[in-house]
């Protein structure tokens, strides 16, 4: 448990940020949120930090692709280990559902055994469509998003949210926008006006049965 | 014509802005909207600018209920024409498209009628969901509305533009963050991250105005016949754009009967 968090880069500016800090990433330009990821991934190895990106629609030789066109150099005995790349619905839904407790304490597990391994921190990145199939559970994502905000101070892992605006319906992107404190908008990270503590949010939060396929 | 430098109050949050502000509120409850939009026109109404609202899902008799409950009377702005509540597609869509050249062009015309008729200033808030319907030129909307913030700097009409969260997909809603610079939250005004200036806004977006040559009359693109026109949309087919935001007493048909009157083919829900 770090007593103070660690100033980090964070690929989107030359600015240093806590660790810990939540983001989302509302995009409708793969190009640009291409840019946004490499260089976070990509930073996130260079600090020393274990970094997992977690896919539901990218291939994972591309996102190497990703953080090796940054300069990073990802030789084959690192596959498991600075850098990994999973299958979005195998790391938030194992066994078909999503439960956000059990999420949160992956989560915050993963950067706990990170730093005993001897990272310096962790960072993830998750393409947060795999939400949208259906998925016994997937209702709870915004739940769980603010839940997160919870973890931060103790397990500061530092999660970049992608949600494409394409796919997503507005209410779920306004809940989305509710929950992250911080966001990604031009490259730039910015403070978000919409945030609410999870206390807060989770209070007036009436899930839509609709808002997740 | 906005060199005065005016600054408003909103009624819904403490503090002047400059007039000529144009915000988007993005929301998901109705309680907290109906809060904000009818301390935003009764402050108008106090200041003696000119009101106009213009009502899509809402009942017009339901927006001089919210005004009458918080004690505003309206009878008076609304009998000298300083206060009205018009059927958004009347508004937006008269002959039964949207033309966003044409409605820049009311917003124009509806501040110097305001100025001429001797209030301060104009304010104005839209319920936007009338773009869900697919009436032809639905999809020029955000570019309409990132040319606002141009003409509002030379015609400082203050804007409210709703957007109902649950009815628009998300593309839209993310291109709403990027044409208004400011924007409601938790009953603050606050600037906005996402937003774009409208030129940077509008050059990686070929099908708008700017690389468009096709912005011809309506009967051009449109020639009778080959759509469905309302009576009411006809009537009103030859009147100038002032009609729509007009002067006192100039006798614009409630809009109880413009609302019966229009089209309302759904095309479903995205722009």
């Amino acid at each position: 448990m770090p007593t103070t968090r660690r100033e980090i880069t964070l690929g989107s500016s030359c600015d240093h940020f806590p660790e810990g800090t939540h983001m989302c990433l509302i995009y409708d330009d793969d190009e640009q949120r291409k840019t946004v990821l490499a260089r976070f991934l990509a930073d996130g190895v260079t600090e020393g930090e274990q970094v997992g990106y977690f896919t539901d629609k990218t291939d994972a030789d591309e996102v190497r692709d990703w953080v090796a066109e940054c300069g990073v150099d990802l030789d084959d005995t690192d596959r498991d280990d600075r850098f990994g790349v999973y299958t979005a619905e195998d790391v938030y839904c194992p066994g078909g559902r999503f439960v956000p407790t059990g999420m949160l304490e992956r989560l915050g597990g993963a950067y706990d055994k990170a730093v005993s391994a001897g990272f310096v921190g962790a960072r993830v990145s998750g393409e947060m469509s795999w939400a949208l199939k259906g998925v016994p559970g997937s209702e709870c994502l915004v739940e769980y998003e603010a839940r997160i905000n919870n973890i931060s101070e103790t397990q500061p892992v530092t999660p970049i949210c992608q949600y494409d605006a394409r796919q997503f319906d507005g209410a779920t992107l306004l809940n989305v926008l509710k929950v992250h404190p911080m966001m990604i908008v031009h490259g730039q990270i910015v403070r978000n006006p919409y945030y609410m503590k999870p206390q807060e949010f989770l209070e007036e939060f009436r899930p839509t049965a609709s808002a997740y396929g | 014509m906005g060199v005065r430098g005016r600054v408003v109050g909103m009624g819904f949050t403490c503090g002047s802005f400059p007039e000529g502000t144009h915000m988007c509120l993005i929301y998901d409850d109705e309680e907290q909207r109906l809060n904000i939009i009818s301390k935003f026109i009764e402050s108008g109404l106090v200041s003696r600018e000119r009101v106009g609202y213009f009502a899509d899902e809402t009942e017009p008799e339901r927006v001089y209920e919210w005004l009458e409950e918080s004690g505003v009377d309206t009878s008076e702005p609304r009998q000298d024409g300083r206060f009205q509540v018009l059927a958004a597609e009347d508004v937006y869509c008269p002959d039964g498209e949207f033309v966003p050249e044409k409605m820049l062009g009311r917003l124009r015309a509806g501040y110097d009628d305001a100025i001429g008729c001797g209030c301060p200033g104009i304010r104005v808030s839209g319920e936007m969901s009338w773009a869900l319907r697919g009436l032809p030129g639905c999809d020029r909307l955000m570019e309409y509305e990132a040319l606002v913030n141009d003409v509002v700097s030379e015609y400082p009409v203050t804007a409210v533009c709703q957007y109902d969260a649950r009815r628009f997909d998300g593309a839209t809603i993310l291109n709403v963050h990027r044409v208004h610079p400011m924007m409601i939250v938790g009953g603050q005004i606050v600037r906005n991250p996402y937003y774009m200036r409208p030129q940077e806004f509008l050059k990686d977006r070929p099908s708008t105005a700017l690389n468009r040559e096709d912005a011809r009359p309506v009967e051009a693109v449109w020639p009778h016949g080959r759509r469905a026109v309302t009576e009411g949309a006809r009537d009103r087919g030859g009147r100038s754009m002032r009609d729509v935001l007009p002067s006192p007493g100039s006798g614009l048909s409630p809009i109880c009967g413009a609302r019966e009157g229009r089209a309302g083919d759904r095309r479903g829900e995205t722009l």
